[in-house]
């Protein structure tokens, strides 16, 4: 082999740049669709309105959070961290179920590749060009190719940099500094940030991403069972491979079903050879069951020699999908899905926590009144300044003073109440007693929230 | 020999060099990792603690508004990961012995 580095070499030589070779087919179809629906989502969410704001910003400056109509604050963190934890269970449940189906399909590092290399074959044209092209000379045209093609990236690149930051700034006031060359510092730098991590990886690192950088792709052996479906190589119905003309009987000459024509080395993006079993580069894209199917059809050979298959079904052993693995992944999945859309539906725009006073516990005043203290830490979790009725309940005849004695919340904010409760000594049941303050928005009943806290007396 | 009639697209045979430089080796795994540990980081981070708060309890002198604060933090957080990272890949790699570079092999 000519081109092979010396050891020393090796450190420093830049490995070839892979130029897969195009290919249709049902997988690659699914594919492309994936890919105009995720980008076509991250594109254009930014402009969409809700309820007269952006529907998902991300508003940094102010420590909200808006999605749709829902307005998360720092104190919502709990839903975030529930939201990881799904998609990590639910990475975990696809993969086992149908293997790397995240990488082949969803993941951004294989969508965008997937753009950026049809922008390289709309300027410099099909694999086996491009690969001519560069080896070739300086000419010309291959400078005209080559900048077109820079050009088309480094815009693309920006215009998704610039859609990173209109999450976090809204969007058409974004687009308006652009234009008038005013973005802030920070504006400017996380679009140049995003802009470049987005032509590096998409436009260069592509599969190599995926080889040396993706820590899913070291961990996927654990979470796959013989009966995950993978792309496999039919090596009992394939080998012995060997070329063949069309018409003859393949089978009396002693050779399977593999022509050994390498196409689906040729599509394949991390440029590997499926016929050799499952490898962990393997990003499951599918490219070679396509080009497979479509070289079994022009042989007249029934498709599938690769194909979605698992470990077990290609041993010729029963497959199951329902095994404990996926029961227990999916039921976990289920209930934690469950279990975040109900804390979402019940999520109430105010928190109220009380915090008793506890040194003195409590005071006793002429005529046997008891007075206990507590702060009230009132929480507004709208976008708007709101107003609260504060009333406490549990004991017969409480007196309630409040300082300050009318409760204003700024949006996302807590407000600290002193409430002083009075009960005469006949009232109380014993040393401690369950009492229940309730805090209601003043202009809207359906608002409120109860809180249960003691009231602390001297021994009867 | 496949009938070239029948895949008119068939090349010959190519072989590709399948090492990588030295900055998709080294700096990508030290790079992106860290990059999401301290985006991890970050978030829970700035979760408990408002940069306007931490801002006026360091450096109130300076005029550092919550999104310049984020944006450091985030810097900071990903230059210390990375730093780690980093060290961690050189020491991953063994040392290469002297007489492996010498003149003993034969």
């Amino acid at each position: 082999m000519a081109n092979q580095p010396d050891a020393g070499e090796s450190l420093y030589q830049s490995s070839e740049k892979i130029h897969p070779r195009e290919i249709g087919g049902r997988f690659q179809r699914l594919r492309v669709l994936a890919v105009f629906l995720l980008l076509g989502l991250y594109y254009v969410m930014p402009w969409v309105q809700w309820d007269g704001r952006q529907a998902v910003l991300f508003d940094l400056p102010s420590r909200q959070f808006y999605i749709f109509g829902m307005v998360f604050w720092p104190q919502d963190f709990y839903f975030l961290s529930a939201l990881l934890i799904i998609a990590a269970i639910s990475l975990f449940f696809f993969t086992a179920l149908a293997g790397r189906l995240w990488c082949g399909y969803a993941c951004p590092q294989t969508v965008w590749t997937e753009v950026f290399v049809w922008m390289e074959r709309w300027t410099e044209g099909p694999a086996n060009k491009r690969k001519k092209l560069d080896k070739a000379p300086w000419t010309g045209e291959k400078i005209a190719r080559k900048s077109a093609k820079q050009a088309i990236w480094v815009l693309f690149a920006l215009f998704t940099g610039f859609t990173f930051v209109a999450y976090f700034s809204p969007a058409p006031e974004l687009a308006a500094r652009l234009f008038s060359f005013s973005l802030g510092p920070w504006e400017t730098f996380w679009t140049l940030f995003y802009g470049f991590a987005t032509y590096g990886n998409a436009g260069y690192m592509r599969e190599q991403v995926c080889k040396y950088m993706c820590p899913y792709a070291r961990f996927q052996g654990a979470m796959f069972d013989p009966d995950s479906l993978i792309i496999s190589y039919d090596e009992s119905r394939g080998e012995p491979r060997g070329p063949r003309k069309r018409d003859i009987d393949h089978r009396a000459k002693g050779l399977g079903d593999c022509i050994d024509c390498k196409i689906c080395v040729q599509v394949c993006p991390t440029g590997i050879d499926i016929r050799n079993g499952l490898q962990y580069e393997c990003i499951a894209c599918a490219a070679c069951i396509d080009a497979c199917d479509d070289v079994m059809d022009r042989m007249g050979y029934p498709r599938g020699l690769i194909r979605y298959s698992s470990e077990n079904a290609m041993e010729g052993k029963p497959s199951r999908v329902f095994r404990p693995r996926i029961l227990i992944y999916g039921t976990l999945l289920l209930l934690l899905l469950a279990a975040f859309a109900t804390a979402l539906a019940l999520r109430s725009p105010v928190g109220l926590d009380v915090l008793p006073e506890r040194n003195p516990m409590f005071r006793e005043s002429g005529f046997g009144d008891i007075e206990n203290v507590y702060t009230l830490k009132v929480l507004n979790k709208d976008s708007e300044p709101r107003q609260f009725e504060v009333e406490v309940a549990g004991l017969e005849n409480m007196e309630l003073s409040l300082r300050p004695e009318t409760v204003t919340v700024q949006p996302g904010g807590v407000a600290d109440v002193i409430a002083s409760v009075t009960v005469n000594i006949e009232h109380l049941e014993g040393r401690t007693s369950d009492v229940y303050f309730t805090i209601t928005r003043t202009d809207d009943e359906s608002v409120t929230t109860t809180t249960r806290s003691r009231f602390h007396g001297p021994a009867q | 020999m496949n009938d070239p009639k029948d895949f008119p697209e068939l090349e010959t045979e190519e072989t590709r060099t399948d090492e990588p430089n030295w900055l998709v080796r080294v700096l990508g795994p030290v790079m992106w990792p860290s990059f999401l540990v301290s985006a991890l980081a970050t978030w829970i981070f700035f979760l408990a603690i408002d940069p306007a708060d931490l801002h006026a309890a360091t450096f109130p002198n300076w005029e550092i508004g919550r999104e310049a604060g984020y944006s450091i933090g985030f810097l900071m957080f990903w230059a210390v990961s990375a730093g780690a990272s980093f060290l961690t890949a050189v020491l991953v790699k063994r040392p290469e012995k002297a007489r492996d570079k010498g003149g003993r092999k034969g």
